[in-house]
């Protein structure tokens, strides 16, 4: 009665099960062919190795270095990677060269394929070998709707390396902004005359690019654009204030003590904790006489980043010993505690 | 009279196979789906050179540091060698937290002499209940290592312990007894990070690391292990991490990110109340809580998984240890999903509550008993035989479908995407064993998934334990 019913699924799973091995075998074979390439890039890894070694410290040109075969591209393309992560200065120079001249033609083939992940690879040797030859390429990428913000980052990062002119505006017509870690990622490969010209168009940018280069202004401690970062803490947005703060902490300087005083009062902790980080930092006259009641904030973030504050100051623990043993707060005599037997232990001595 | 009660019972048996009929050929087609949907994921991530990934995360002011904690009972043997481990990780900001849960052998002593821990004074901000602390350790070589003395409270109780000790903004509980690749955290960090935090949890995948080579806590070389048990378990963890949770994770319908490596927010656990300490599944019910406190906020945050394997973990070689282990992952999940009941089928909780509670309570709680059923009326058959028979054999069928034919998905995706097994004779083996599971595996494990449930619902809550051999010393056979 449900013999049909049977002879169906026995053929059903039949077919499952012949498809699945179909696919396994061709994996299996795929894996064998696979690792005898392997087995032949490695190969021929060893028998150019010594010309490029040569090409990259003695420039001296060889024929090995003409590849005819994928095997060979591969090769080269290699023991290119495992230089470019050791050498600096001019044997760099010497990859982007050479990787310009032999790869431009194949990676141009590459990126124009359907094929996401090949496409992504390509765009990370781009990146790794520092090619300048495809940046007409990469740029008519960026404007094509069908790029994915993957490959977008990655393009950005090339273009940054190679202090692309069109930055500010590209930025400017990306209709989906990126994050703004990955914007830091593009703001760290520009040297100084690109920054300076990015942050002309500051009020331009998507939100996160602004917050990328408020962070980069202090991770790498530009003391040039303090007068910025001041300007950017009277803005409405809450995160460009805390931002600004933060990366002002990270430069170590401040022109007007008056605008900690303004964030020690805030409703919000973050604020206040800013506050206590950025005195610690900035060492800023009459910081200790906010410090103190900061030690006796509601939050505990604070008060702990507050007691840490005033042992940047010389005679931060003595004042820190005053509060343990005075202070009305018991909260902030706790702190104080900790902090004091701390700042003993990192040497500090009065 | 007897032929009236026996004709019903027999049209009660026709109702009920049918029953089971119905519901397997449900699970194959919602297996299928997950498989179709793992395909395309790893399809489009195939093949992307790992190191020029990450290589841009390695600077410090890129990343998140996270604080890492290990709860520990009773380790004094595997300890030293996953806290050297630990500290060797490839991230640029993080500290690990030791929590001793009240051991009784030697852990704090061993702690203490190999790393050299000097009792601190540390203001400890009490976010989250615990046992009481009886004192914080630092080490003096590595001011990143801390240790937690604590009195006995259960794993639950010593990460949120751990919680409360760490002094940064992601946290990442782990077992004692798992090994990590280098670069874990910089993967299962990614995502954060890209995401400008809209991830508020991720985690990676467990693989197991019987039959690799691991030295000086460092998988070294992959390999299989030779133990029938163990391979069923690594094609078993290949088909729940590589079809369930890539499937899952893209609708961001993820329930579990599993005890043994997962990054979470400290503020979004600690807003949803730490880890719960009565329960035997812990990390689940995190995650549901989680996905509650995301809806009930309306905010548009995420948990994903990142398929790439990261947490190399031991696993039971011994039938009985298996059994507890199992036995203990069901209690687990029923008590998650008894604890948040309201949850199911509840439209506030969109696809959560719709598509992914549904899914655990109606496949992976019910799967069993249902299964169980099954084996039970394909006996019966053969006493009653004519289309009993006939319907036992297409319940024989599907359960084919639902245990072998996955399970070599499973291997397959695996070839064809992550191909972390070097050799070849390693694949063929996964492959081949795979087919047997319907008749062997398969129902061991319905059998002790059963006997859980039946104790969760009977309210039994002890842990089941484990025999460790330590394996950062070298599991290597």
């Amino acid at each position: 009665m449900l013999s049909q019913e049977i002879v169906l699924l026995v053929w059903i799973a039949l077919v499952l099960l012949s498809a699945l091995t179909g696919m396994f075998l061709y994996l299996v074979i795929k894996k064998a062919l696979e690792m005898s390439q392997e087995k032949k890039i490695k190969h021929y890894m060893e028998q150019i190795h010594q010309a490029v070694y040569a090409y990259l410290y003695q420039e001296q040109n060889s024929r090995h270095l003409l590849p005819d075969s994928s095997i060979k591209y591969f090769a080269i393309e290699r023991l290119l990677t495992e230089y470019s992560s050791v050498i600096e200065g001019e044997g760099k120079a010497r990859i982007s060269q050479l990787a310009d001249e032999l790869f431009h033609d194949r990676y141009k083939t590459f990126l124009q394929q359907k094929k996401w992940s090949s496409r992504m690879n390509v765009l990370y040797k781009i990146d790794g070998f520092r090619m300048k030859s495809l940046s007409e390429v990469l740029r008519e990428m960026l404007m094509d709707e069908k790029t994915s913000k993957e490959e977008k980052l990655i393009i950005f990062r090339c273009l940054s390396t190679n202090q692309d002119e069109a930055l500010s505006e590209l930025f400017q017509s990306e209709p989906v902004p990126l994050s703004v870690l990955e914007y830091r990622s593009i703001l760290n490969r520009m040297d100084e005359k690109t920054f300076i010209k990015i942050t002309d168009d500051y009020s331009l940018y998507p939100y996160p690019l602004k917050l990328a280069i408020i962070d980069m202004i202090g991770i790498q401690k530009k003391l040039d654009y303090v007068q910025f970062l001041e300007d950017q803490l009277s803005d409405e947005n809450f995160e460009i204030r805390i931002r600004s703060m933060k990366a002002i902490g990270e430069v170590g300087y401040l022109s007007d003590s008056e605008v900690v005083k303004r964030f020690a009062r805030s409703d919000q902790w973050e604020e206040r904790l800013m506050a206590a980080k950025v005195i610690g930092k900035t060492r800023v006259v009459n910081g200790l006489d906010v410090l103190d009641t900061l030690i006796k904030d509601s939050s505990w973030m604070v008060r702990a980043q507050a007691a840490r504050a005033f042992l940047s100051y010389s005679d931060g623990l003595e004042r820190l010993y005053d509060i343990r043993f005075t202070s009305d707060d018991p909260f902030a005599r706790d702190m104080a505690s900790e902090w004091i037997e701390r700042g003993i232990e990192d040497g500090y001595s009065y | 009279m007897v032929t009236v009660i026996s004709q019903l019972w027999l049209e009660l048996l026709w109702v009920f196979g049918w029953f089971i009929l119905f519901y397997m050929s449900g699970v194959v087609l919602f297996y299928g789906l997950l498989f179709v949907l793992a395909a395309f994921q790893l399809k489009r991530e195939e093949k992307i050179d790992s190191f020029e990934r990450y290589e841009d995360y390695m600077d410090a002011s890129y990343t998140k540091p996270v604080s890492i904690i290990v709860p520990a009972y009773n380790e004094e043997l595997g300890i030293k060698g996953s806290v050297r481990s630990l500290l060797s990780i490839n991230y640029p900001e993080f500290e690990v937290i030791i929590v001793n849960d009240g051991s009784k052998d030697q852990t704090v002593a061993t702690v203490i002499e190999h790393f050299q821990m000097k009792r601190v004074k540390k203001a400890i901000q009490t976010r989250l209940e615990t046992n009481t602390i009886k004192g914080v350790y630092q080490s003096v070589i590595y001011p990143n290592l801390w240790l937690v003395d604590k009195m006995n409270g259960g794993k639950a109780d010593a990460l949120n312990a751990g919680l409360n000790v760490s002094n940064y903004p992601y946290f990442c509980s782990l077992d004692g007894d798992s090994v990590l690749e280098r670069d874990a955290f910089l993967k299962v960090m990614k995502p954060i990070i890209d995401s400008d935090e809209t991830v508020i949890a991720s985690g990676g995948s467990i693989r197991i690391a019987n039959g690799c080579d691991i030295h000086e806590g460092q998988v070294e070389s992959i390999g299989l292990s030779k133990n029938p048990i163990v391979i069923m378990q690594v094609i078993e963890y290949l088909r729940a991490f590589l079809m369930g949770r890539i499937g899952l994770s893209r609708y961001n319908w993820l329930l579990i990110i599993s005890g043994a490596f997962g990054v979470f927010s400290k503020r979004w656990v600690i807003e949803a109340g730490g880890y719960k300490r009565d329960t035997v599944g812990e990390d689940m019910e995190l995650v549901v809580r989680l996905q509650k406190l995301i809806k009930d906020k309306k905010e548009n945050k995420k948990i994903v998984y990142v398929p790439d394997p990261v947490c190399w973990t031991e696993a039971p070689e011994e039938l009985k240890y298996l059994h507890r282990q199992r036995n203990r992952w069901h209690r687990g999940l029923f008590d998650s999903l008894w604890i948040h009941k309201k949850m199911l089928f509840n439209p506030k909780y969109g696809s959560i509550g719709m598509v992914s509670l549904p899914y655990f309570w109606l496949i992976e709680l019910a799967g069993p008993v249902v299964e169980l059923c099954g084996y039970l009326f394909v006996i019966l058959s053969f006493f009653l035989g004519g289309i009993y028979i006939e319907m036992a054999l297409l319940f024989f069928l599907l359960s084919v479908m639902i245990g072998s034919l996955s399970s070599m998905g499973a291997v397959i995706l695996e070839e064809w995407s992550l191909r972390k097994y070097p050799k070849i004779s390693d694949i063929v083996k996964l492959f081949g064993y795979s087919l047997t599971e319907t008749l062997w595996y398969r129902p061991l494990t319905v059998v002790w998934r059963c006997q859980g449930l039946v104790q969760a619902i009977r309210g039994k809550k002890s842990w089941g334990e484990m025999k460790r051999k330590g394996i950062s010393g070298g599991i290597s056979q």
